[in-house]
């Protein structure tokens, strides 16, 4: 395998990674809200089975930042290696900004989730076909991210082929880029930018992770 | 107890939403990995080859505290049925 099809590769992996720290984050503070609600409500409730069901819950609030750690780890292991291989790209840079989403905005997204595990698919499988020039190559994941939020079915456009992709019960339309090259740093570049793109999109807006997994590491 | 009853039922909700959480971050864990490893096949960097072992104990992870948090609302609805 050729270094940029590798280098591409790790990419779309750390952008797989950078959305589960999101969402393994959000389920850190959903577990961490569930147990604060169970306390509560069984104030003073001395009964095993209530007991029990806290003492379960507590392990799992303490785990997710656990999980949280690990997939940090993971990535910022990717980071390293990513700089080694292809020095000064940007595809080993840091990921100070990961976001995450709320229970429910999660939960509100779950639709918009699938459609993006659909485009994380199909860039990982495509990866060996990437575009030989930038500026296609962002127009047509342009197209593709546009499509896959259309309700409808729109007339396919660009250059490349044209096939069918099922996200859920729905068929949606996604264009193939035209086999060409393995990818130069500049569009590993556009990679790297991409994923943060899709990682925004799906994610939103609140920035805990990070500071779940730099707690987790400064009460180890 | 109506009281507790609405409590515990919030808070089963809250822990339904970490599940549903946890097991997306799997998912697209799971489907990562592959790629991690026909990218790293061969590779001898250290670093490299931890990133696979941290994925597969994030997954183990996320699987087992999913797991925990369905066996305390387990725990809750026992402990409901028993005192209503």
């Amino acid at each position: 395998m050729a270094l940029g099809e590798v280098v591409a590769q790790l990419v779309s992996v750390r952008g797989a990674i950078q959305t589960a720290i999101g969402l393994t984050a959000n389920a850190a503070d959903e577990a961490t809200a569930a147990l604060a609600e169970a306390e509560d409500a069984l104030a003073g409730a001395n009964h095993g089975l209530a007991g029990d069901g806290l003492d379960l819950w507590r392990r799992a609030q303490s785990g997710n930042e656990f999980t949280v750690a690990k997939l940090v780890a993971a990535d910022e292991a990717l980071a390293e290696y990513l700089e080694i291989l292809s020095p000064g790209s940007g595809a080993g840079s840091r990921n100070a900004d990961i976001a995450k989403p709320s229970g429910e905005e999660l939960l509100k997204r779950s639709k918009e989730q699938v459609e993006q595990k659909s485009l994380f698919s199909m860039i990982t499988t495509k990866a060996d076909q990437v575009d030989d020039a930038s500026k296609t190559l962002g127009k047509d994941l342009v197209s593709l991210v546009n499509i896959e939020k259309a309700d409808e079915l729109p007339p396919a456009t660009g250059s490349g082929e044209t096939i069918s992709v099922e996200v859920g019960h729905r068929h949606h339309p996604v264009i193939q880029a035209p086999p060409t090259p393995a990818p130069d740093a500049g569009q590993i570049l556009n990679l790297v930018l991409l994923g943060t793109a899709v990682g925004t999109k799906v994610v939103g807006k609140i920035k805990k992770a990070t500071a779940a997994s730099n707690r987790w590491r400064h009460d180890e | 107890m109506d009281e507790v009853r609405d409590g515990i039922r919030a808070a089963q909700d809250s822990a339904q939403a970490a599940v549903a959480a946890l097991e997306a971050a799997r998912g697209e864990i799971e489907q990562a990995r592959p790629v991690l490893m026909t990218a790293l096949k061969g590779a001898m960097n250290p670093r490299a080859v931890s990133a696979e072992v941290e994925l597969a104990q994030a997954v183990e992870a996320c699987e087992e505290f999913a797991g925990l948090l369905r066996d305390g609302s387990g725990k809750f609805d026992e402990y409901l049925a028993t005192v209503a």
